[in-house]
């Protein structure tokens, strides 16, 4: 056999193309050549030298070409004639809740924050909730750029309120439309206690828009309600953000002007901050998206701290941008997104009769299965609680065949829900806490478990399990459940939150522990330790929070989503995935990984600079 | 290289941008490298890696699971690449200015293979990188190419042979190794 013959069988063995019996035999007798031959043996070694070096190449900085081919789509289609199909997907909603928020507080008014007056602020809005029995106001909301051809849309409706869980919404909508079917947007929400109901157009994406617009509104009502069911949550921050607020930094100060004969405050703050309330105000009805980074101006009573006006604007950045054009959003810069206004605002006034109206007839029934009684059975009344707070509803509600005995309390918008129930399967802590929790000793009560930045107090007794929720600061709901005379043990080792470690068990994990300093806005962290990782959970106002893990290593994992993009971060070469909300480096043999959902990359990049060791 | 689930091309032939996204996420690193091998310039490879997705998106509904959806996919990035090259005509151009690719990471070797790659004809070089850098199969591969099987496999083998021929040279010349 020749050399180059050799060679050409060789070449076609090493790609594993051997599809034929004798391409097989020719490959052997290639092998057996090359074997007594030094120029076709080097030329196999070559091979393997050339592959190692360009199949393995280390790339760098792949471009990423998708936002322009995104845009260059949507110019495309807004170019084209609209009969034939705006969009045609529907938007993934989880998809928008993956999406990392841009830079906070930028680009909107380059004015110095004033935050002196406002070092009072949240714990004004979480004081003010005793002292709010009533409410009711005409709103006017304009929503802008939801659809191509809607470019705005209006609505005026009524707002009432009645402590501690009564509420009405009710907007019609006013726009507008062009020529064709398109579907009114009028939503209606209702709660009264153990019933509420909603009324709100059939969900049809705006992109499908008018072709899908349904005829009738759907209604769906619901009896037997949890009070104050997590499920279900009543939008009470559009009364009084105390969600938006408890464990808020003191936000940037606009001053005060008259609205509607009112003082007005005014702050900034950013979507994610303020989406209970945003929530509460679209909890009917088909909207459209903002970004948890978009621009917030908030207005509020002076004196009751009710929210009077509200602005939103989009956030000025890449990401910000490049999320308008996978949505099909057309957000110019400073346009005004949302309006929201509270006019002919009363507090603690009367209401007239039929503010709660029931559900109209036809509605689609559901029983929630919470049955009221006289009190809690099992449930102990508390030793200690706020000055000022009264029993609210009681009763029991089953589910997945654990009974579950609920005591609430409540003064004014300000409310206190213990869930209690003796039979516990286990595995993980009883009530919603989520995998990250913080152990603490509460005085004369054993061991308490705590979540959600102290949204959530769980204490695991001998014979019963127990779940503190509330409205009030963490401090008030660690002292209520450490006045219910049990005393909490540690869990078991088996379930699921048993790696919750204390900072200074965490700092033993990996030395020199990198811990935020100067961190404003959020509570004390969940601590995680787990072979030789440690995560840190923070939590802040609103949906705000996010998670610090550190591993020992000396490299960064393969990414697992193809859009990375390289950053600087503490003077270290750093990843971020803008999917995950995911920002990692490598530090003094650490690997460092930030992660969040609601935080813009700007603001976890001033986390990291903050970062020091323990 | 993975294929995408036979869902999301439905979905984003259908006209969903989030699924088309996916697609473009998944694929853009393996057609921009490809391209910058191709036409051995990596701005040119980037421009040609976004007509390439515009293209894909014009013709997705035309994609019959036929052929691997990456195969296809490369079928249309070369052709783009090809479109760029007579356009251009940046050819000549691009054998006067080696070379155009960034040094890699483990040095002289990847830069003297570069450089060698870059001095392949088209034919020859197309061939030899969508075996050698992406895996493809030399039917795959002719599928892509339009060409038979094997024409794939002399032109890869040529591709070798001359690139080894070039990294030997190499050798001599600076007497290391």
């Amino acid at each position: 056999m020749r050399c180059e013959q050799a060679q050409s069988h060789l070449s076609a063995a090493f790609d594993g193309e051997l599809l034929t019996a004798e391409a097989a035999v020719d490959a052997r007798t290639a092998a057996a050549h090359a074997s007594g031959c030094q120029r076709c043996s080097a030329f196999s070694t070559q091979l393997t030298t050339l592959r190692r070096t360009l199949r393995y190449e280390v790339v760098e900085q792949v471009p990423d070409v998708a936002p322009a081919v995104l845009s260059t789509i949507a110019e495309q289609r807004h170019h084209r004639p609209l009969a034939s199909g705006w969009r045609l997907a529907p938007v993934a909603a989880a998809f928008v809740a993956a999406t990392v928020a841009g830079a906070l507080f930028i680009g909107v008014n380059p004015e110095r924050p004033v935050t002196v007056a406002a070092a009072t602020l949240p714990e004004r809005i979480v004081a003010a909730q005793a002292s709010l029995q009533t409410l009711s106001a005409t709103v006017t909301v304009v929503e802008r750029g939801w659809h191509p051809r809607v470019p705005r849309r209006r609505y005026t409706g009524q707002l009432r309120y009645s402590a501690p869980e009564s509420l009405a919404l009710d907007l019609r909508d006013v726009t507008d439309y062009p020529r064709g079917s398109w579907q009114s947007n009028d939503a209606t929400v209702v709660a009264d206690g153990g019933r509420a109901w909603t009324r709100g157009p059939v969900p049809c994406p705006s992109q499908l828009q008018p072709a899908c617009a349904a005829p009738r509104p759907r209604v769906a009502a619901v009896w037997g309600r949890e009070p104050f069911d997590e499920a279900a949550p009543l939008p009470l921050d559009l009364v009084l953000p105390v969600r938006s607020f408890t464990l808020a930094a003191n936000p940037p100060l606009l001053g005060s002007r008259r609205i509607g004969g009112r003082t007005a405050v005014g702050l900034r703050t950013t979507v994610a901050q303020v989406q209970p309330l945003l929530d509460g105000l679209r909890s009917a009805g088909d909207w459209r998206l903002l970004h948890p980074a978009d621009q917030v101006e908030l207005w509020l009573d002076d004196a009751s701290l009710v929210p009077l006006a509200l602005r939103v604007r989009p956030a000025a950045d890449t990401d910000r941008k490049w999320w308008a054009v996978r949505h099909g959003y057309r957000d110019g810069a400073g346009t005004t997104l949302l309006t929201v206004d509270l006019r002919d605002v009363a507090v603690n006034e009367p209401l007239g009769g039929g503010a709660f109206p029931p559900a109209p007839p036809g509605a689609d029934l559901r029983d929630a299965g919470f049955d009221d009684a006289e009190t809690a059975a099992g449930i102990a009344r508390p030793r200690w609680l706020p000055a000022g707070m009264r029993p609210h509803r009681a009763g029991a509600v089953s589910g997945g065949g654990t009974e579950v005995a609920i005591a609430t309390y409540s003064d004014g918008r300000a409310w206190i829900k213990v869930r209690a129930t003796e039979a516990w399967s286990g595995g993980w802590l009883f009530g919603n806490l989520g995998p990250l929790v913080r152990a603490v000793a509460l005085p004369g009560a054993g061991t308490a478990y705590i979540a959600e930045g102290g949204r959530q107090v769980a204490l695991h007794g001998t014979g019963v399990d127990i779940e503190v929720t509330g409205s009030l600061s963490a401090r008030t709901l660690r002292r209520v459940a450490a006045s219910l005379g049990v005393t909490g043990r540690p869990i078991p080792e088996r379930w699921t939150q048993a790696g919750t470690a204390t900072l200074a068990k965490a700092r033993r994990t990996v030395d020199g522990l990198l811990l935020p300093t100067a961190l404003d806005g959020f509570g004390p962290p969940a601590v995680r330790s787990s072979r030789g990782a440690v995560s840190l959970a923070y939590t802040g106002a609103g949906a705000r929070g996010f998670l610090l893990s550190q591993v020992r290593g000396q490299r960064l994992s393969p990414p697992l989503e193809p859009d990375v993009r390289g950053v600087r971060v503490r003077g270290a070469a750093g990843r971020y995935t803008p999917l995950l909300g995911e920002l990692e480096w490598v530090e003094s043999g650490s690997v460092v990984s930030l992660r969040s959902q609601t935080l813009s990359l700007a603001e976890m990049l001033a986390i990291a600079e903050s970062l020091a060791p323990a | 290289m993975q294929e995408p689930s036979p869902e999301v091309i439905r979905a984003a032939a259908a006209g969903d941008l989030d699924a088309f996204e996916e697609l473009m996420r998944a694929y853009q690193a393996h057609v921009w490298r490809f391209l910058r091998h191709l036409l051995g310039d990596e701005r040119l490879a980037e421009d040609v890696t976004q007509e390439t997705f515009l293209r894909v998106h014009r013709s997705l509904r035309t994609f019959g699971f036929r052929s691997k959806f990456s195969t296809w996919l490369f079928r249309i990035a070369r052709n783009a690449g090809i479109d760029a090259l007579r356009a251009r005509q940046r050819r000549d151009v691009m054998l006067r200015q080696l070379p155009a690719s960034r040094p890699v990471s483990d040095g002289s070797t990847a830069v003297e293979v570069t450089v060698a790659l870059a001095s392949l004809s088209t034919k020859l070089r197309e061939a030899f990188v969508l075996v050698e850098v992406f895996g493809l199969t030399y039917r795959e591969a002719g599928e892509t190419l339009g060409v038979p099987q094997g024409t794939v496999k002399s032109r890869v083998f040529t591709a070798r042979a001359r690139l080894v021929t070039w990294m030997a040279a190499g050798q001599e010349r600076t007497g290391e190794m």
